[in-house]
């Protein structure tokens, strides 16, 4: 329990380091934060926008510490300002419409990855030698070498444009409105395939590598050698006191190439059209859209520290020494 | 001697790579492209003139076709793989120094300093790279300064972390506890006993800072966040995917950069798959043995292999 | 004398190191009968450890053996397949690891790892099992309720304690001890050393006991095998060698004792360092150490000739 306390205290740090990270960046441009600011967008924004960015920023007249400390009571209400790319609507409400859409794309791809390259490392790693071992780790760091946006293209050229096997973009067929109906659901499966797709083969290589490696150097240690001493089955020293073990390195390394993979998972939402974060930032960079942006910045943010929390109590499961030892 | 040791350290990366099939062929690939980036521009013509039909397909007057404002692709791609790798190294190599200077300073004093720092680099891990990357590229003016200023933030803690923990592991062994009694400057101590033993892996980790530089700068480029008047890998996407290449059927013109990044990728990550026997010794011992058994004819088995040799 | 449960006969294991090999054992020879303590004493990096885990062929990369015999009920260890080998795991002989720290899973309850291999080779039921092994740990010494414990709850001489019972789990012949004491303080050493000597009077399994400190095996093995950089220099039974050690290198094993009858007397060190085993010297491989060295140790290795009845020794001097 004191880890998992420990743990949320530091992630508790880190959002509020993001909250004030985000706080000072309009404060660290060039010259007078707020004429800077409005003035590349004089001319481009109605006055009541331009009001509406300033409440924002809490850019106002009052010191310092008090337009920081007026920002976090924003915050911590949820209020991220007003869009202008999307004028007048929330900043939260504007995030809200792709948060599920950006869940489902990056959080199926990167479970499934993480489960299927993992696997395939403890197989390579277990018949050494083999194809899986030689060549697939090549093959896969290759195919992981691209970026994650352009397999995406590539993917949607031949599998939605030359092929029409899959839908060209959207989350779902233009034609439907959102229910639990089948024909709804469907429709997201196939549009959410490629995307996930595209993902999931950009990443395999990683973690099959990872595992692997992690297996091999388990493999050379004294309990798995005291469990081939005791005449257990194959398939048992190499799941229950090798991949064991292994898996540890694996999932601590989950947590830290989780913000890295959520990166390329947005680019790819680009390329397919797809309407969560990744679309509304690039939205949000064209029209200079800097409390979208923001307020995305630290949505998703905050969504990479949940996750690291679930692993952390996945970490505190699967390894006992955790239970004991605060670190 | 202090040259002497350099130059034994020198050929033992050399060796490292000649021996290890995957790092020689790394080598090889990313050779080929620094020639192309360094050669390459002189041989092609100016990839921001228009020069024929937009949109054309591969033919003998423009070998890789023509993109949606009809300039040259193949001028485009040549001419690109100098800024990025460019770009690539140069924010690889800043990466890891800041990491090394962050890392090795909380790694060598500890105590407050360590968990200031630890700290730190623990937040910089957490927080999302791209979104961050992203938030403050769109404050700053657009162009290569600040595309490698929001890569080294959003870059350099995972090798502070490593390189701390390595820092840490030295600073215990006995040799840089004596030089500590005797009172050698802490930057003598430093450069002198602790650096040199972390080389390969500071080799190692601009190797992959390279990788991983390449890879943000072309996704943020991508983004519309880096100058889209110089022509880069990056901006070469960005207008591919602005003209709606895809839906004209224009592969060319994203096909041939997209090749380009895997390359180079690929090659700087089996460039350091020889050094990954350095921090991982079970996978050399394992190479040697299976290379030994294959040379007799078998495969590894799990129990220990039987060979009756000294009889 | 019966006949011996296990035989070792030239038996040789190379390390490969790059494009050469290095042997850690050399053409060694060696049985044990029922219910014997045969030592195995040498300083470290002498292939003791090597050897007692070439017996069970679980070196891991990069060793491969590469000659010799290994007998067992009939068969040759080093010829029977997988299959096999696993049988005879555990079953018959067992073995304890010098470091308990890093031979128990550390993510794995204690009486996983005890049931596992009792699972494995008996029909029995697991309720079955966890019984047996509670009963294991009593007989160590060990309260049962440790049964639910990972290894970092427990002490280094529990620990250790745990893999005996381990060990014990299926009652085999014979049990291979690699240094079990090494990484424990004095007094829970004695502990266990005893406790292990009790065990192998009542159960009476044979041991094979592997360790740097002379000191133990004269105590309590039956039997005494003296290495010395991949060779065997001199074998005997312990009361014989006691009284009348015939290797030089032997001899200075024995000075090299802290005495405990006559305290006033410094034990000995021996000069120098254990040869290297990729690059060996030629001849007797002690001679560099040797005071008494002649012409013949430079150039010939000596043979293990017997001297006395069940004492042999590889020596120029002596023969």
């Amino acid at each position: 329990m004191r880890y998992i306390l420990r743990r949320l205290g530091f992630y508790l740090v880190a959002a509020w380091a993001a909250v004030t990270l985000n706080f000072f960046l309009p404060r660290l441009m060039p010259g007078d934060p707020a004429t800077a600011l409005f003035a590349r967008f004089r001319g481009q924004l109605s006055p009541e926008a331009m009001e509406a960015l300033r409440e924002t920023f809490g850019l106002t007249e009052a010191p310092l510490v008090k337009q920081y400390l007026t920002y976090l009571g924003h915050i911590l209400r949820g209020d991220m300002g007003i869009s202008v790319a999307y004028f007048p609507s929330e900043v939260s409400g504007v995030i809200a419409t792709g948060l599920l859409w950006t869940i489902l794309i990056a959080g199926t791809a990167v479970v499934v990855s993480f489960a299927i390259g993992t696997t395939l490392g403890i197989i390579a790693a277990s018949r050494r030698g083999s194809w899986l071992d030689n060549v697939m780790p090549s093959v896969l760091i290759f195919v992981g070498s691209f970026p994650y946006f352009w397999l995406a293209m590539v993917v949607l050229f031949i599998m939605g444009f030359t092929l029409r096997w899959f839908p060209l973009g959207h989350a779902y067929s233009d034609n439907l409105t959102p229910s639990l109906s089948l024909e709804f659901i469907s429709s997201v499966l196939t549009h959410a395939f490629l995307p996930v797709a595209t993902v999931v083969v950009a990443t395999l290589g990683g973690w099959l590598l990872s595992m692997r490696n992690n297996m091999v150097s388990v493999l050379g240690s004294d309990y798995v050698n005291l469990a081939k001493a005791k005449g257990l089955k194959p398939a048992r020293v190499i799941m229950r006191y090798a991949a064991r073990n292994a898996l540890l390195p694996s999932v601590t390394g989950f947590g830290m190439a989780l913000g890295y993979i959520l990166g390329g998972s947005l680019l790819t939402e680009i390329v397919f059209s797809y309407p969560g974060q990744g679309y509304l930032l690039v939205q949000a960079v064209r029209n200079q859209d800097y409390p979208l942006m923001q307020g995305i910045f630290l949505m998703i943010t905050l969504a990479v520290l949940g996750a690291n929390l679930i692993i952390d109590v996945v970490y505190l499961w699967l390894d006992p020494r955790t239970r004991e030892i605060g670190r | 001697m202090k040259a002497n040791s350099q130059e034994t350290t020198a050929s033992v990366w050399v060796e490292a790579i000649r021996k290890d099939r995957k790092a020689t062929a790394g080598a090889i690939i990313i050779g080929i492209f620094l020639l192309i980036a360094i050669a390459g521009p002189f041989f092609v013509g100016d990839p921001h003139e228009p020069v024929g039909i937009p949109l054309q397909p591969p033919s003998r007057s423009h070998l890789l076709g023509t993109t949606g404002q009809g300039q040259d692709v193949l001028a485009q791609v040549v001419v690109g793989t100098r800024m990025s790798l460019a770009i690539g190294f140069c924010v690889g190599i800043i990466v890891v120094m800041v990491g090394a200077l962050i890392g090795i300073t909380a790694g060598f004093f500890g105590g407050w300093v360590d968990s200031v720092l630890s700290l730190l680099i623990n937040v910089f891990l957490v927080i999302p790279g791209l979104p961050l990357a992203i938030v403050i590229a769109a404050y700053l003016p657009s162009g290569p300064l600040t595309l490698g200023l929001v890569l080294v933030i959003t870059g350099w803690a995972w090798n502070a972390r490593v390189l701390r923990a390595q820092t840490l592991s030295v600073r215990r062994r006995d040799f840089v506890a004596a030089a500590v009694v005797t009172g050698e400057s802490t930057l003598r101590i430093v450069s002198r006993e602790i650096l040199p033993t972390m080389t390969s892996l500071i080799v190692a980790q601009i190797i992959g800072s390279t990788v991983y530089a390449i890879g943000a700068q072309v996704g943020l480029e991508f983004l519309g966040l880096g100058d889209v008047a110089t022509v880069t890998w990056g901006t070469n996407l960005y207008w591919a995917q602005n003209d709606s290449a895809l839906l004209m059927g224009a592969w060319w013109t994203f096909v041939p950069t997209g090749l380009c990044i895997a390359l180079v990728g690929f090659g700087l990550t089996m460039l350091n798959s020889g050094f990954d026997e350095i921090t991982n010794p079970h996978l050399r011992l394992e190479r040697v043995w299976r290379a030994f058994l294959g040379g007799l004819g078998r495969l590894p088995e799990p129990s220990t292999p039987v060979v009756r040799i000294a009889e | 004398m019966n006949e011996p449960v296990l035989k070792i006969e030239n038996l040789s294991v190379d390390y490969v190191s790059g494009e050469t090999l290095v042997r850690a054992v050399d053409r060694v020879s060696l049985d044990v009968k029922p219910g014997e303590i045969v030592g195995l004493a040498g300083e470290s990096g002498c292939g003791k450890t090597t050897l007692a885990k070439a017996i069970l062929r679980i070196l891991p990369p990069p060793a491969i053996i590469t000659g010799g015999k290994i007998e067992y009920g009939g068969k040759d260890i080093l010829e029977i397949n997988e299959g096999e080998l696993r049988n005879l795991r555990w079953q018959k002989i067992s073995i304890v690891f010098q470091s308990a720290m890093n031979a128990l899973n550390p993510v794995i309850r204690v009486g996983e790892q005890i049931t596992d291999v009792i699972l494995a080779h008996k029909s029995v039921s697991p309720d079955e099992a966890y019984d047996r092994a509670r009963q294991l740990l009593e007989m160590v010494g060990i309260h049962p309720i440790h049964i639910n414990s990972y290894s970092h709850q427990l002490s280094g001489g529990m620990r250790q304690r745990v893999c005996i019972a381990l060990a014990l789990a299926l009652e085999p012949e014979i049990v291979i001890m690699d240094e079990p004491t090494t990484a424990l303080d004095v007094i829970v050493e004695r502990e266990i050393l005893n406790q292990i000597k009790d065990l192998q009077a009542r159960l009476g399994f044979s041991v094979i006991y592997i360790t740097h400190d002379l000191a133990h095996l004269l105590q309590f093995s039956h039997r005494l095998a003296i290495l010395y950089a991949a060779h065997i220099a001199e074998i005997a039974p312990t009361q014989e060698l006691r009284e009348n050690p015939l290797h030089p290198y032997t001899q200075k094993l024995m000075r090299a004792m802290p005495s405990l009858a006559q305290s006033e007397v410094k034990p000995e060190t021996i000069p120098g360092t254990p040869p290297s085993l990729a690059n060996p010297p030629p001849g007797c491989r002690f001679h560099p150490r040797c005071d008494r060295a002649i012409e013949i140790c430079r150039r010939e290795k000596p043979p293990l000739v017997e001297k006395a009845t069940n004492h042999l020794v590889a020596c120029h001097l002596v023969s």
